[in-house]
This record gives structure tokens, sequence and C-alpha cells, in this order.
């Protein structure tokens, strides 16, 4: 069994990636898929799933080339100081971004359906002051969270939306014809940013302890969060039809207000199933903002990364208070999406990888 | 564990400042040495224990020539009387005369015959450091010395008055033996070692303690322990500086990863089959001489929630039990604070008709929820505080009066809801049904946070709470091991002796956290199986 | 460890002093139970832009309290309370109610929300309080939804024979397990997505009386607007084409005595046909499952033949009756009450594409035909 050692199993990496991946986007999924495809938007999550996969593949095939060291040590290697350096920096930005938008999201949610007088602040800073109380401890304590929270989850979510077929129609999920062909490459990259998180791989990857399978993991957890957005495209689309959730900025919690369980025994349903969210949005967060501070001591150059933990705190909580209101925070994080997301999980990868193949950058066990 | 590293620092280097301490460790290193001149000897113990006047020298002259010298010293009351009179005194004073002029033509050291021919007592030792030999005798040892020998002879002949093998107050079970742990270390340790009649068990002893030099032994099987801990252990126990040790809390203490913690790095129990249990699956037993409380490390918090009784009782019921326990916990832990949450600020989770009995109830209830909690929750703690001290008869009588009348009249005055007595009675049975006492503190404590927490912030405050629990819990270890069982894998081997508690012809495979390295617990299968196949 | 304890106290301090924005004690809640919408009615209108009447029934938990028991089983002073609001838009007779009542009013329990007659007949009014119900997060999605014939307030008038509160009589009469055929039930969720997917839907339809009310018939809406009422009987033959039905009576005339027709199972089914001259051809077939709860004494049952008759009588029936709803669907009303348009949209997508746009000129031309199959399974006790 694994010890002080920082060093997590192949397992706990599946549990930690599928946590990350499970973040803010899943409540507003539904309505993208809608949006773009219709009525067999549902379709659209495979293969957005899949697109998803094989980037998680290839950042996968670059890491397993310097098994034990990270991103920002390997990426001076294979591009040089300066461009490393600076492409490392931009990830350590970038997930610090990706943390800023889950605190602001949750804030905003929390506002919303629960806490309507309570001031965003103090939403963000007790969410995110948890968050910082693990994250100071290093990867292993995250994972050990996150086999906690992932079964919570699962279970948890699996009750809330069972309830949910009864009196449902499945013919919602008809036609089977697409509304807007021409769009699916639009749509498979769209849909594919609903996976984000797979990037922290870059940083979790040189944590597993002897790999073996590593392919098969990442494969594996993809796969499993492919097909709990499918359920839950699929539960949405057949409660409301596509015309409704387009409508619907969060149509997973719309779901939980129109759910109802059988016998009364809670009479409704959202406020249990936001505190699941809390621990979904948490355990992205958490990955995200080990994944920033990190990355960013490592560029730095710095023995304990930790310590940048807590001067993070005050940035991202002031970059999440900037944005003027909801409206605002979803253009920003489209258009951050559409820019970083490809860039960082899409793009760099790629290049990293034909770069440290053509110059013949590998570890000696790699 | 850095926490627990620079406190141990810290004491260390106060230590050393005291040149008076170093002092005192130099000579009990070193020693006095003995000498041949019995006089000198003797000199130097009534020196050294001057005023004590429970210590007894007996002075004898050995042999019909009377020319041989001897003195005999033990502690008055820490020995056992019968013991010392007729094995010892008789031996030595009337035995040997009668045999005196045959054992002489052994033509052996005068010395060596007494010990090998005359005292009739089993376990003897010697030692040629006298102040090792005050050490004996303080913990109730008899010392023989002879003119013209310089060594000092220590005969076991410890008895005290002592309670019997009772029944544990504490950890009581319907089914399973009934003897418990008691203050004398060698009950305890034969106890274990009844349980457990393998050679690998090893019962390891040092003391502990500058004054009290009290004997504390380390128990684990040798090929079954995870050597990192048993090192730790060991390593944790060399560094305690301590004057005193009374109870096996302060060694508790002292060597816990994280002190700040309200949760418990340390199992303690008074049963001897639960400590045999644990020996088994690889964790070390401390044991402490004059309490019945003996260490279990490392702990984690699922061991916390076991009873012995689980393994005692058929694996459904057990699992009932302790799917039970679980409920137990979580309802002691958040039950309170979940109240709140829900009526003071999310309403629309409660089911339609009880919301209206829940605002009927609360109507003219001057205080908001959480005090009203807070109230009832601080007297809940003070009446359970007030059992504990009073004797039992008049104990029983206070919850009476404390819970019924005084929970009646705080109704009818309208100062608490009956809804809210409800929640805090149902939070109280609960926490008496964690089997461990000092969890039950803890989530005691923990539930006092979290009905601030929700309070403050509603259903979202208690879930970051618990969020803050959860986290807390994942970075404790006791002994380094992580202190929530952390599942590599979601397979059933790791969830078979956790919430539920299966089969024990399933549970072939020791406790997957310990790196012991004999994993196996059981290799066959059931008979009928066998025979079927 | 003194940094530790001074944050701690710093972040006590920091919750003592600002408070617990969001607690509100139970006690201090009003929780809506049932809400009823009507449009001002000229005479009442005192202030030139009140536009709703809003009223609210919520229960005195003072009451309950007093009592101890659940859901006011017992006198002293009324169980529920009702306040009428009028006000610009429904946000204002919210809040004109939370500041008029003193108690925070809370949405999020309501179970039955009404619609009064002239409210449903004013196109401006009906879009607005669906935005606006659609809109607000305290919205309870799954309470019941009607229509009343008359001022929707006069339903929270009437005194139930046996329910204390007004909310559990309407409950009851909407709920599933009592449901008897004739009552269409509609849940506030599946009304906003009707009224956001173009404003073509049936709604139930209540009629108050002085000690009951009753919950038959529909309300036929086009266009975000009321146009018209379907009687008990229609509203069942609809029911039954809306493959909505699931229990009910038939009478059918046999030998000049009226046999009763229990139906316990009911299912529709939709077959596009193809064209016919430019006009889209349906047959939908009904499956009714029941048993024979009436019958003539003395005559023989027990006899497969009279069966079968029965059956054709039965479908002869359903098939009149669902052809008078059709006609009025199709040339009196040209709504698509049964639901044709979903059904090509997700069978038949190509021909949707086609006809969405010109669907009402469509549907009022197109040739329906209904096949009734009516199966008797049980004839009760004698033969």
């Amino acid at each position: 069994m694994l010890k002080d050692n920082d060093a997590i199993s192949e397992n706990q990496l599946m549990q930690v990636l599928i946590l990350t991946i499970m973040g803010v986007g899943v409540v507003s999924l539904p309505r993208e898929v809608a949006e773009i495809w219709g009525a067999s938007g549902w379709m659209l999550v495979i293969l957005g799933g899949l697109l998803a996969l094989v980037q998680a593949l290839i950042i996968t095939a670059l890491a397993k080339r310097f098994p034990d060291r990270t991103f920002p040590e390997y990426s001076v290697d294979i591009a040089g100081k300066f461009i490393g350096t600076a492409v490392a920096l931009l990830i350590a930005v970038y997930f610090m971004l990706v943390t800023v938008f889950q605190a602001r999201i949750i804030g905003d949610v929390i506002k919303l359906f629960l806490l309507f007088d309570t001031p965003i602040e103090v939403i963000i800073v007790t969410i995110m002051a948890v968050v910082l109380y693990l994250v100071r401890n290093g990867i292993e304590p995250i994972t050990r969270v996150a086999v906690i929270i992932l079964p919570l989850l699962v279970f948890g979510a699996f009750l809330l939306l069972i309830p949910a077929f009864s009196g449902a129609d499945f013919s919602n999920l008809l036609p089977l014809v697409p509304d807007n062909i021409p769009a699916v490459f639009r749509g498979i990259t769209t849909i594919s940013f609903s996976f984000l998180g797979y990037e922290s791989l870059l940083l979790l990857i040189p944590f597993t302890a002897k790999p073996k399978h590593l392919n098969k993991t990442v494969s594996k957890a993809m796969v499993i969060v492919m097909l709990i957005y499918l359920v839950i495209c699929i539960i949405v689309f057949i409660e409301f039809g596509v015309a409704e959730t387009k409508s619907l900025i969060w149509p997973l919690f719309s779901l939980m207000k129109a759910v109802e369980i059988p016998g009364a025994f809670v009479e409704r349903l959202e406020g249990i199933f936001l505190s699941l969210w809390v621990f979904a949005v948490f355990s992205t967060m958490m990955m995200t903002y080990f994944c920033a501070y990190f990355i960013l001591g490592k560029v730095i150059g710095l023995k304990q990364p930790r310590i940048l933990a807590v001067p993070l705190f005050p940035v991202i909580y002031i970059l999440a208070m900037i944005p003027r209101n909801v409206v605002v925070v979803y253009e920003y994080l489209g258009y951050f999406t559409k820019t970083f997301g490809t860039l960082v999980a899409g793009i760099i990868p790629v290049i990293f990888l034909i770069l440290a193949v053509i110059r013949k950058k590998r570890d000696a066990h790699g | 564990m850095s926490l627990y590293k620079r406190i141990r620092k810290t004491k260390r280097n106060s230590q050393e400042k005291t040149a008076k301490e170093v002092d005192r460790q130099n000579i009990q290193e070193i020693g006095m040495p003995a000498d041949s001149s019995l006089d000198r000897n003797l000199d130097y113990f009534r020196q050294q224990l001057e005023d004590a006047d429970d210590v007894v020298y007996r002075e004898m002259v050995i042999g019909s020539r009377h020319d041989l010298r001897a003195v005999l010293m033990y502690v008055d009351g820490m020995v056992d009387k019968d013991l010392v009179n007729h094995q010892i005194l008789k031996s030595l004073m009337l035995d040997i005369r009668q045999a005196y002029d045959s054992v002489q033509t052994l033509k052996e050291d005068m010395y060596r015959i007494l010990v090998k021919c005359s005292i009739t007592v089993g376990e003897i030792s010697e030692t040629q450091d006298l102040d090792q030999a005050i050490l004996a005798l303080l913990s109730g040892e008899t010392l023989f010395l002879l003119d013209g020998y310089a060594v000092v002879l220590k005969i076991a002949t410890r008895g005290w008055p002592s309670r019997g093998v009772e029944e544990p107050p504490t950890e009581s079970v319907i089914r399973g033996p009934r003897d418990g742990f008691n203050e004398t270390l060698r009950v305890n340790t034969t106890l274990i070692r009844r349980r457990i009649r393998d050679p690998r068990l090893k019962i390891k002893s040092l003391k502990i303690g500058q004054r009290s030099q009290t004997d504390v032994v380390i128990a684990y099987i040798k090929d079954v322990v995870d050597p990192n801990v048993l090192n730790e252990v060991k390593n944790r126990l060399k560094d305690i500086k301590i004057d005193g040790i009374f109870e096996s809390g302060y060694i508790e203490q002292l060597i816990e990863d994280n002190w700040l913690s309200p949760f418990p790095q340390v199992q303690n129990t008074e049963r001897p089959d639960e400590a045999a249990a644990a020996l088994l699956e690889g964790r070390v037993a401390i044991i402490v001489d004059n309490t019945p409380f003996v260490l279990l490390v490392p702990t984690t918090l699922n061991s916390l929630f076991q009873s012995p009784e689980d393994y005692y009782e058929r694996w459904l019921i057990a699992s009932a039990i302790r799917v039970l326990r679980f409920i137990a916990g979580a309802y002691s832990l958040i039950l309170p604070a979940l109240y709140i949450a829900v009526t003071s600020f999310n309403p629309g989770i409660i089911p339609n008709r009880l919301v209206l009995s829940i605002a009927g109830s609360r109507e003219g209830v001057p205080f908001p929820a959480y005090v009203e909690a807070i109230i009832m929750e601080v007297s809940l703690e003070l009446l359970r505080e007030a059992g504990v001290r009073l004797p039992g008869p008049i104990g029983q009588t206070i919850g009476i009066v404390g819970g019924l009348i005084i929970g009646q009249a705080a109704v009818q005055a309208g100062i608490v809801s009956p809804i809210m007595v409800i929640v805090v009675a149902i939070t109280a049975i609960a926490s008496f049904a964690i089997p461990s006492y000092n969890v039950a503190i803890s989530f005691r404590i923990l539930r006092f946070a979290l009905i601030l927490a929700a309070a403050f912030l509603g259903l979202y405050g208690l879930v970051l709470g618990l969020l803050a629990i959860i986290v807390h819990l994942a970075t404790l270890k006791s002994f380094g091991v992580p202190y929530l069982p952390s599942f590599d894998k979601y397979n059933i081997k790791n969830f078979q002796d956790f919430v539920i508690r299966a089969p024990l012809m399933t549970m072939k495979q020791r406790p997957m956290f310990l790196e012991g390295r004999d994993k196996t617990r059981a290799q066959d299968e059931r008979p009928e199986e066998k025979e079927a196949n | 460890m003194v940094k530790r304890m001074v944050l701690f106290f710093l972040v006590l301090a920091a919750i003592l002093t600002t408070g617990c924005w969001d607690k509100i004690e139970i006690e201090r809640r009003a929780f809506i139970q049932v809400i009823a919408l009507d449009k001002i009615p000229e005479e009442e209108r005192t202030d030139q832009n009140s536009r709703y009447v809003a009223s609210f029934v919520f229960p005195n938990t003072a009451m309950l309290g007093a009592q101890g028991g659940e859901y006011g089983s017992g006198g002293g002073g009324e169980a529920s309370v009702t306040i009428s609001i009028t006000g610009r838009t429904l946000s204002q007779c919210a809040y004109l109610m939370s500041t008029r009542l003193g108690r925070v009013v809370y949405f999020n329990q309501a179970r039955i929300m009404l619609f009064g007659k002239e409210l449903m007949k004013d196109r401006q009014l009906v879009r607005e309080t669906v935005d606006k119900l659609a809109r607000d997060f305290r919205l309870n999605r799954r309470m019941y939804v009607g229509v009343v014939d008359g001022m929707a307030r006069d339903v929270l008038k009437v005194k139930p024979k046996v329910d204390q509160l007004i909310v559990g009589y309407l409950t009851g009469l909407f709920e599933d397990e009592l449901d008897p055929a004739r009552v269409r039930t509609m849940e506030a969720g599946e009304y906003l997505a009707a009224m956001r997917e173009g404003g073509d839907l049936i709604m139930p339809k209540l009629t108050p009386y002085t000690d009951e009310v009753k919950v038959a018939g529909g309300a036929i809406i086009k266009d975000h607007r009321l146009i018209g009422w379907l009687g008990e009987q229609e509203s069942v033959m609809s029911l039954l084409l809306e493959d909505e039905f699931d229990s009910g009576i038939f009478e059918v005339l046999y030998k000049d005595a009226l046999v009763t027709y229990d139906v316990f199972d009911a299912k529709r089914k939709i077959k596009y046909e193809g064209e016919q001259n430019g006009w889209l051809k349906f047959t939908i077939s009904v499956d009714v499952e029941g048993n024979l709860a009436e019958f003539v004494l003395g005559e023989e049952l027990f006899d497969s033949k009279v069966i079968a008759h029965i059956e054709g009588l039965i479908n002869k029936k359903i098939e009149k009756g669902t052809r008078d709803v059709l006609y009025k669907y199709q040339c009196h009303y040209k709504m698509d009450g049964i639901g044709l348009n979903e059904f090509l949209f997700k069978y038949h997508p190509r021909v949707w594409q086609r006809v969405k746009n010109n669907w009402e000129q469509v549907f009022c031309e197109a040739l329906i035909t209904v096949e009734s199959d009516a199966k008797i399974k049980r004839i009760g006790m004698i033969k």
C-alpha cells in the first residue's frame, strides 16, 4: 500500500481523473448538446467523448516518455528553455483559470439556488478554504479524498436520477437524425470541451507508481465519464424534451426540480443534488488548484511547490470576482475553453509529442 | 508527521538545557557497581533509600557456624509475603542449616550453592549494579545480598493487592469472553498469551518514565507485523521523556501523529480478545503497567467502529449491526446540523406535511433553531458528564430527571420545540451506539462545529464542513498508515471488513493497509465445500 | 500555533458580526400551498396599472402548532389563510405579499396553481406569467396547474366537505391514485414546456361550486391564449387520442339498457400512411382493455358472441366520440390537440421538415382515421 511517498496507483489515477473531469460542466452539458444537434444530441456526447479520449491518449503518450518527471521539467528538454518554460507557465495559468471558473460558477449557482442573500464572496472563500486545506498536503491526500467522494457521488447521483425515469417519455430521444449535420465538427469539439480535465494527466501520470496499463486506465476513465454524461443527457432529454432543454441554463438542476422521489420522503431534491454537486465541483477544484500551484512551483524551480498554494488563493479569489454577472461568466468560459482549452488539452500535447519523437527525447525507462 | 517530530524535538531541546536532568540520566546509565563488602553495599542502599520506611532489611546469618552474613531486602506490601517467608527465609535459615555440612562437601562457591540449592523460587536473576537492584526492589522484587560477593540476587517475589480479572465496563458485549485487562502488567500479558500460543508472539518490555519507571510492553507477532510500523512504535516510545506514566493515555498522547486532530489516532481497549485480534491483524499492542487500557496501533477510523462482537456473531447479523453503527455515527455527527440547515435555510427538502408540523411546533419558541440546538446539546453533555461522576443509582436518577422532566418542562415552557428534543435525543442515543468512546467524543465535538457551519451557511455550510472533515481524515495518519481506509481498488477485498463484515471464510487476507509479511489469514475452504469437490 | 488561534478567532468574529444572511426560522416563513392568478376585473381596478390579482393560500402554522396535529386537524381559527394581492406584475404581487404579511413567502412547497379564465384569454398576460414562472428558481415544477372557468380565486373560497385545507382537497382531486378518468392532470413543468414550445396545449378545467370543485373537461389553449373548452366527454375522447387515458367508464346502449364498460388500460398508436391528394393520412388505433361492470339483468353474457357484439358497440362509441373531437380540433379550433406534430417530428422527421411551417393548415386538412379495438377482459361474478 502507498504511504508518504506522494505516489498514486493506477486505479487512483482513474478515480481522480473521473472526478476531475466531472465538475461544473455537467450541469449545462445537456443544453449544449441540444443546441447543436437537437434531439439526437446525445449521440454527440459519444463523438465528443471519443475525441477527448484521443486527446487524452496523446497526453498519456507524451507523459509516458518521461515517467518520472512532470511537464514543466521535461518541456524544457523538448522545446528549449524559453519556449518550454513559457508553455509550462501557460499551462499553470490555464489550470489557475479553470479553478477560477469553477469557483465563480459554484458561487453563482449556490447563491441562486440555496443562499440568496449570502454574499458570493463568502460562498467562494469558504469552499476555496477547504480546497486549500486539502491541496497543501500534496497529491496523496487528494487521491484519498477522491476515493471517498467518487462512490458517494456515483451512489447519490444514481439514487437521485433513478426516479427521473418514472413517467419519462423515451420517444423524446427521437428523431435519430441530427438537426444540423454540417455542425458536427464544431459540435464534437465543443462537446469535447465538456471532457476537459484530462489535461491534468500531464501532472498525474508522473505521480503514478509503476504504471503498467496507462492507456487502458485512461481510456477506462474517459469511457466511464462518457457513459455518465450520456446517461445524464438521456435522462434530461426524456424528461424535458429537446425544446425545453435548449432553453434551460442548467438543465440538470431543472431536472432535479422536476423529479419526485416516490413515497414523499423528501419533497424537493434540488438541495440534496446541489450538495452532491458541491462535492463534484470540489473534487475538480482540488485537482486544478493542485496542478496550478505545482506546475507554477516547478516552473519557478521550487523544491516544495506547496508553499505557493497559499499565495495563489487571493489571486484566484480576485479573478473569480471579476465577471459582472452569470452571463458574462459563461461567455468568458466559452471563450476560454475555445482558446486555452484547445491549446492546452489539444494542440500543445500534440506538438510536444511530435517534437519529442523527432528529437528523440525520452527518459531511460520510459 | 512533521508536527509530531517538531514536538519531539522541542521536548528534547528543553530537556538538554537542564543539566540536572542530564546528570541523573548519567547516573542511571552507569550505575553503582556492587562491592564485595556487605556493609558497604548496605550503606549505599540505606543512603539511596533514606526515609523510605517501607523497605525491609532482613539481616541473617546463614549456616550452623554463623559465619555467613546475608541480607534480604524487599518493599513491604509489594512482595508476596508467603513466598518470602516460606520459600526464601525458611530455606535459607532452617533448611540450609540442617544440610550445611553436606553442602559444604560440595566444595563449591557458597553463593552458587545457595542460589542453586536453597532458594526455592522460580525466577531469579543477578546484577552487579546497585541502582538496577534498587529499581528491581522498587518494582517488587526481593534482593538477596551475601557478604563477600559483589553481586545482588534479585528474586521475583512480586505480589501486591490487585483487582481480579473482571468484565470490562467500557466495552461490554453480549456475546464474547467476559475477561478484561486489569492493572497488573503480567496478568495482561498472560491474557494475551493465553489466546495466542505462538512462539512468534513477542512481548518486549521496556521502562518509561524517569521517576515512575513504569513497565511498558510492546506486543506483536513477528512475522505478521509491519516492520516499519514496529520500528516507528519503538522509536517513538524510546523518545518519550517524561517523569511519570500513570495511564496509557500519557503514552497515547506522546506518540500520536497529530495532536491537533479531534480523532483518536491510537485505539485503546480493555478487552484481551480485541487486543489479540489486533495482533493477528498485524498491529502492535502497547501494554502499560497500572492500567487496564491497552493501546493498539496503528489505528484506522474503521477499526474504531468495530467491536470484537462483530466477529463472534454470524456475518449477516454482524454486518447489519455494523451498518447500523455507521448510521449511528452519521446521525451523531450531522443530525442536529442537518436539522438546522434544512429548517432554517432550505425547507424545500422537507416533505410538505412535515414542514407544517415543524413550523407549528416552533411557533412561539424564542430562539433561532441553532441556539436551541446548542442549548439542548450542551445540556445533554452536562447530563452525561454529571451521570458519569455520580455513583451508579444516582446517575440514573439524574438521567431520568434531566432527560424526561427537564425536557418535558422545557417544551411546555416553550423554550425549545418538541422536534428539537427528538433530534437531540436521537443524536445522543446514536452517539452511545458508537463502540469506541474516544471516537464518540470526537464526533460530539465535531457535531458542534457542524452546527455552527450549518447555522452560518445552511446546507452548503454543512457540506463544506463534512468535506473539511473528510479532508482532515484523508491527511491524517497513524504511524505511517492512512487513517482512512484508502481503497486502491473498489473491489470486494477492501470492503469485506469495512462497512460490512464478510463471512469469516471469505476473509482470507489480513487488512491491506498493513504491510505484514504473512498476509494470509486462513487458507482452507470450508470443509463442506471441500467434500463437495 | 498562535497564528492558528488568531485565524480561528478572526473567522469566528467574522461569522458572529456578519451573521447568517439566509437564516430564516421555519416559523417565519409562509409556505404557499395554492396560487391562483387572475386578470383583475375592471370593477376592482383601483390603480390604473394593476393587472393581476394573485391569491395565495398558506397554512396557519400558529394554529397548527397549538393543535400539535398535522394538516390542521381540529378547530380554533382558520387552518389556512388566503390573501389576495393586486399588482402590475407577478413579482410585484409576491413582493407585496411578503411585505404585507411580515413573513417570508416560500413558493417551493406550492402544490396547486390555478389560472382564471380571463387571464388565460389575454395572450400578453399568459406570456408574462409563463416567463416569470419558468425563470423563477423557487417555483415547484411538480405542482398541478389548471384553468378555472371563472375567477381562479373563487376556487379558494370553496369549503371542502371533508378536508380541512383547500390544498389537501385540490391535491386529492388531481392525484393519480384517485384519478377518475375524466380528470386531466398537468404539472407546472409540462405546462411551461408546452407554453414555450409554441403555446398549443390542453389544460385541465376546474369549475368551482359552493362546497366542491369539479375537475373535468379541458381548456384549449392555442398560441398562448384560451380559445375554447372541451366538454367532459370530449375531453375523455381527446385523452384517448393523446395517449393520456388511464382508466374510466364508457356506457353503451344494449337492448334498451345501459351497459357499463370499465376501462383499466388504453393505448394509442399513430400510423402515418403517406399522402393522398396532397393531404397527409393518419390512422390512429386505440386499444382499450377493460371489464364489464354493469349489464342487463337476466341476459346471458357468458358468450363470446355477445361479448364481441358489445365490444363492437364500444368501438363504435369510441370511434364516433373521437371523430367528433377531431372535427372540433381540425375544423373549429384549427389546433393540433393530439400531438400529431410531435409524432411527425419524432418518427417522420423528413415529412415534418416539409410541413412544419404550414402545420396548422396541414393538420386541418389531414385525413385521420380512428380505429378502436376494445377488449372486454372480465365480466364480473355472475354470468
